[in-house]
């Protein structure tokens, strides 16, 4: 199971706290929560890589905004400002499976993308994304399902079957 | 409440930014099993997927890998040994309200093998999508060629038709002498072919073949000889072939004599159909 998704949880995780470190400690509570709570897991509800997802993001959605308070209070930097670059030999192993995936982000506005990555890789409610963007909370509801299923559509239905 | 709402609701949710109120909302409509709930939070949990898979790919540290699992076997009851597949503590009280894991986990069924294979199923589809475009590519030639077999085959049946009338064109003093042509009329399909050799006009004029019925020419078009000089005009309908006498070839202004009853020019080929 660890070879299946760590790549894929790793790059979320990454993505949400900025660091490798962080990441990895991050990673290893993941899994050890989804150990210990493996048998509550309901294997014909399917979908074992979306619960991982679940687990492993809002873990590290935790540690980001403990260390951005943190950071905040010391007058340092937002770690989410300086993500850790890019490791290009894995970047060239996903490459076919994410020009998909940018094809998919490229039809997105700024303003759906903007919304749907404060969101999920920053953890923001709608609520607080309206009052961070200014905009009135029905736009940033609109702007919410038209980017996913912008995204929804982009892929061809049978690729989930 | 109308389906944007419920759009609303379940984008908001599988995204994991539905402020409580939103929240609360949707997981009522789960319990009490709407299945349009069900169906839209399946569709955007799909999509929040993808969104999950555009995080810019990194290599885990190998050395995560064994930390995770000397961490797992170390609680499983100490390094080296194989770990049981059970829980060994009680499990925690679940804070999630069930009926949300239940949404979040159905609606995403199926997607992890999904987006594992992805790769090898996108180059599969792309193999056989350019296959399949090949395959129609292919049927729609082949149905063209049948189509033009079909037509040359009932064209050659006014060739061969047993009761066809035909007619042998000559030129005349005023054509070029080796203008030669052959019509042959099927009187059942009122259709024609005729065939003409050396009919390439002189430079600026065109050869005008006409119909002669009652003593009266009826133009049949201009005469476009290929670069040997040859040219088979096909006729869809000449009239009753009984009342037809002749075919005629008359050299023209470029473009044709004016009105499609009258040549203009000289008659520089003739020829009367024979029964």
């Amino acid at each position: 199971m660890y070879d299946s998704y760590g790549s894929l949880l790793y790059a979320v995780v990454l993505r949400i706290v900025g660091n490798a470190a962080d990441a990895e400690d991050v990673l290893q509570d993941a899994w050890m929560q989804v150990w210990r709570q493996a048998s509550n897991y309901d294997a014909r509800r399917g979908a074992v890589g979306a619960w991982l997802l679940t687990v492993a993001r809002s873990r590290a959605l935790d540690r980001f905004r403990s260390k951005s308070a943190r950071s905040r209070a010391e007058g340092g930097l937002d770690p989410a400002t300086n993500p850790a670059p890019p490791d290009p030999a894995a970047n060239a192993v996903q490459s076919q499976l994410t020009d998909r995936l940018r094809t998919a982000l490229a039809t997105l506005t700024p303003e759906q993308r903007n919304v749907l990555e404060l969101a999920y890789f920053r953890g923001m409610s709608q609520t607080e994304i309206a009052t961070q963007l200014g905009t009135p909370l029905g736009t940033v509801k609109s702007w919410t399902r038209q980017g996913l299923l912008r995204l929804r559509e982009v892929v061809p239905r049978e690729q989930w079957r | 409440m109308s389906r944007e709402e419920l759009q609303d609701l379940c984008a908001a949710y599988a995204l994991g930014c539905a402020d409580d109120a939103d929240r609360a909302r949707l997981e009522a409509l789960l319990a009490s099993g709407s299945p349009e709930a069900e169906a839209a939070l399946r569709e955007f949990s799909q999509a929040v997927m993808v969104l999950a898979t555009t995080a810019p790919a990194v290599a885990p540290p190998p050395s995560l890998r064994a930390r995770v699992l000397d961490h797992v076997r170390a609680e499983a009851g100490g390094a080296g040994t194989s770990a049981p597949i059970l829980p060994l503590r009680p499990l925690p009280p679940r804070r999630t309200n069930l009926v949300a894991i239940t949404g979040w986990l159905a609606a995403a069924a199926c997607m992890a093998f999904a987006l594992i294979n992805w790769n090898a199923a996108s180059r599969l589809r792309g193999t056989m999508a350019e296959r399949d475009s090949r395959i129609a590519a292919l049927e729609q030639e082949r149905a063209q060629l049948e189509e033009r077999l079909a037509s040359e085959r009932r064209w050659a049946g006014v060739a061969t038709a047993s009761d066809a009338r035909v007619a042998v064109l000559a030129p005349t003093p005023d054509g070029d002498p080796a203008l030669r042509g052959r019509a042959v009329v099927d009187p059942a399909t009122r259709r024609a072919v005729i065939v003409l050799t050396h009919s390439t006009p002189p430079a600026g004029r065109d050869y005008e073949l006409w119909m002669i019925r009652d003593g009266k020419p009826r133009s049949l078009g201009l005469v476009r000889a290929d670069e040997r000089g040859e040219a088979v005009v096909r006729l869809d309908d000449v009239g009753d072939a009984a009342t037809l006498a002749a075919f005629a070839l008359s050299l023209e202004p470029a473009g044709g004599a004016p009105t499609d009853d009258a040549p203009t020019g000289p008659v520089v080929a003739v020829g009367a159909l024979g029964s």
